[in-house]
């Protein structure tokens, strides 16, 4: 992946890391990784994966379908983020 | 990933019903009518606040959850109000772990009771076909915590941030509420935990035991040390096999793994339920509130719900002296950690540990 896109996907996984933290987790400065699965973990469920959808849809403008978009991008912060980032690319 | 769910903005057609083709509210009702001996003789139920139901429109019942195996005694309690101390109510839709469906012969009747696997569809389906919900929002979060807690409802989801367990407040039945201005009806039930009491919950014990990988699904909060597990050792300390190592290997096995050995009741119960007047919540749909609103408001709406449990909870417990002994023993022990006692014996024994580790070393 090119750097800026690299660096662009790195940003938007802090954002998104920074809400599941505050508002799933309501834990600030807590360490949550890239890679952490976030339904195994118990910190992703049917409801916060909507109220996740609502905020990427919210902050990046990116909808976020849970029934179409495949379950690899949705497993982590880091997929999500390559996710949103793809997809704002897309629609630039 | 957990199982794909609509947006709760998405139109009333999109949202999908979950399965009820196996609900037999007839088969439920006849099955609740032969279990009126063990619920009015042996559990001595006791249901207040029926008459706080508003059953024209649909509602939502929201309550604690008590201990394990028995928490379906408070399922059957207010099943056995709902629908045979009451005229003609509408359909109570329960919701429950994904795991009540794979059990063998309990997912039968679990699907004939109405009983659905837990999740925004789960719940706004048969709310918006006039039924009601049934929900205890802790599940096994509450379920697991100790007696000396019983009057404090646990309404939490658990998560782990690798051996770390953190508990935040379970949102989603006040966001399925505020899809149609349901109201929340707060439930408080109380006996259970006392049929066999959890002394202690262990985080560490879930996970070195491996209780946490082979039972992902439910997402246990702990592993829970009941005041069986003490009986079990003395009784198994009496007998013969307690000098065989197969003896042990079985004892513990059992104690770990097999649930019914460690929570068979110990002491007689009174299962006392009590329905509190119900909560107004804002009808949100179709609305863009921001983000950060709608959660405001669902937090405020659930502080609200849990204040109201654990009221009646204070209430329900009142009357049950017996119950006090474990309380003195939780506090006595908080008591003792806060004196620092604790911390100035391991200092001495961290001290004493280099002398004693020093003379052996010299024989």
């Amino acid at each position: 992946m090119p750097v800026d896109q690299i660096a662009a996907a790195e940003t938007i996984g802090a954002r998104i890391r920074d809400y599941i933290v505050t508002n799933f987790l309501e834990k600030e400065g807590a360490r949550l990784d890239d890679d952490v699965p976030l339904g195994a973990s118990g910190i992703l469920d049917s409801f916060s994966a909507m109220m996740l959808a609502d905020f990427v849809e919210e902050e990046f403008g990116v909808v976020m379908d849970l029934e179409t978009t495949p379950p690899a991008d949705l497993q982590s912060v880091g997929a999500i983020a390559s996710f949103v980032s793809r997809n704002l690319r897309a629609n630039a | 990933m957990p199982d794909a769910a609509r947006s709760v903005h998405a139109s009333p057609e999109a949202v999908r019903a979950p399965d009820l083709s196996g609900f037999d509210r007839g088969y439920y009702v006849g099955f609740l009518q032969k279990c009126r001996f063990l619920l009015e003789s042996v559990f001595r139920l006791e249901v207040q606040g029926l008459d706080h139901l508003r059953l024209e429109s649909p509602g939502i019942l929201a309550g604690n959850h008590n201990w394990g195996l028995w928490g379906i005694t408070e399922v059957l309690g207010i099943s056995y109000a709902w629908y045979l101390r009451q005229s003609e109510p509408p359909d109570l839709i329960g919701q429950g772990g994904p795991e009540l469906q794979k059990i063998p012969v309990l997912r039968t009747l679990v699907r004939r009771a109405g009983i659905v696997v837990a999740s925004m569809p789960g719940m706004l389906g048969p709310l918006r076909d006039g039924r009601w919900i049934l929900i205890q929002p802790g599940a096994v979060v509450d379920q697991g915590r100790p007696i000396w807690q019983r009057r404090r409802s646990r309404m939490k989801k658990v998560s782990w941030l690798g051996p770390e367990r953190v508990l935040t407040d379970q949102l989603a039945y006040i966001a399925a509420a505020a899809e149609g201005g349901y109201p929340i009806y707060p439930v408080a039930w109380s006996g259970t935990h006392e049929l066999a009491p959890i002394l202690w919950e262990s985080t560490r014990l879930l996970r070195w035991t491996g209780t946490q990988r082979l039972r992902r699904e439910e997402n246990l909060p702990s592993f829970p040390i009941t005041l069986n597990h003490f009986i079990n050792l003395g009784l198994f300390l009496a007998t013969p096999l307690r000098h065989s190592a197969a003896g042990w290997v079985g004892f513990a096995l059992l104690n770990i793994y097999f649930d019914p050995a460690f929570s068979y009741p110990i002491f007689p119960f009174r299962l006392r339920i009590e329905i509190g007047a119900p909560i107004q919540v804002p009808n949100l749909s179709g609305k863009r509130l921001p983000l950060a609103e709608r959660q405001r408001l669902y937090r405020e709406i659930h502080q609200r719900v849990t204040q109201s449990v654990d009221a009646m909870l204070v209430e329900l417990d009142e009357g049950r002296p017996w119950v006090r002994p474990f309380d003195a023993v939780a506090e006595g022990w908080r008591a003792l950690r806060a004196s620092k006692v604790l911390t100035t014996m391991r200092c001495a024994l961290r001290r004493l540990k280099p002398s004693f580790v020093n003379s052996r070393s010299t024989q």
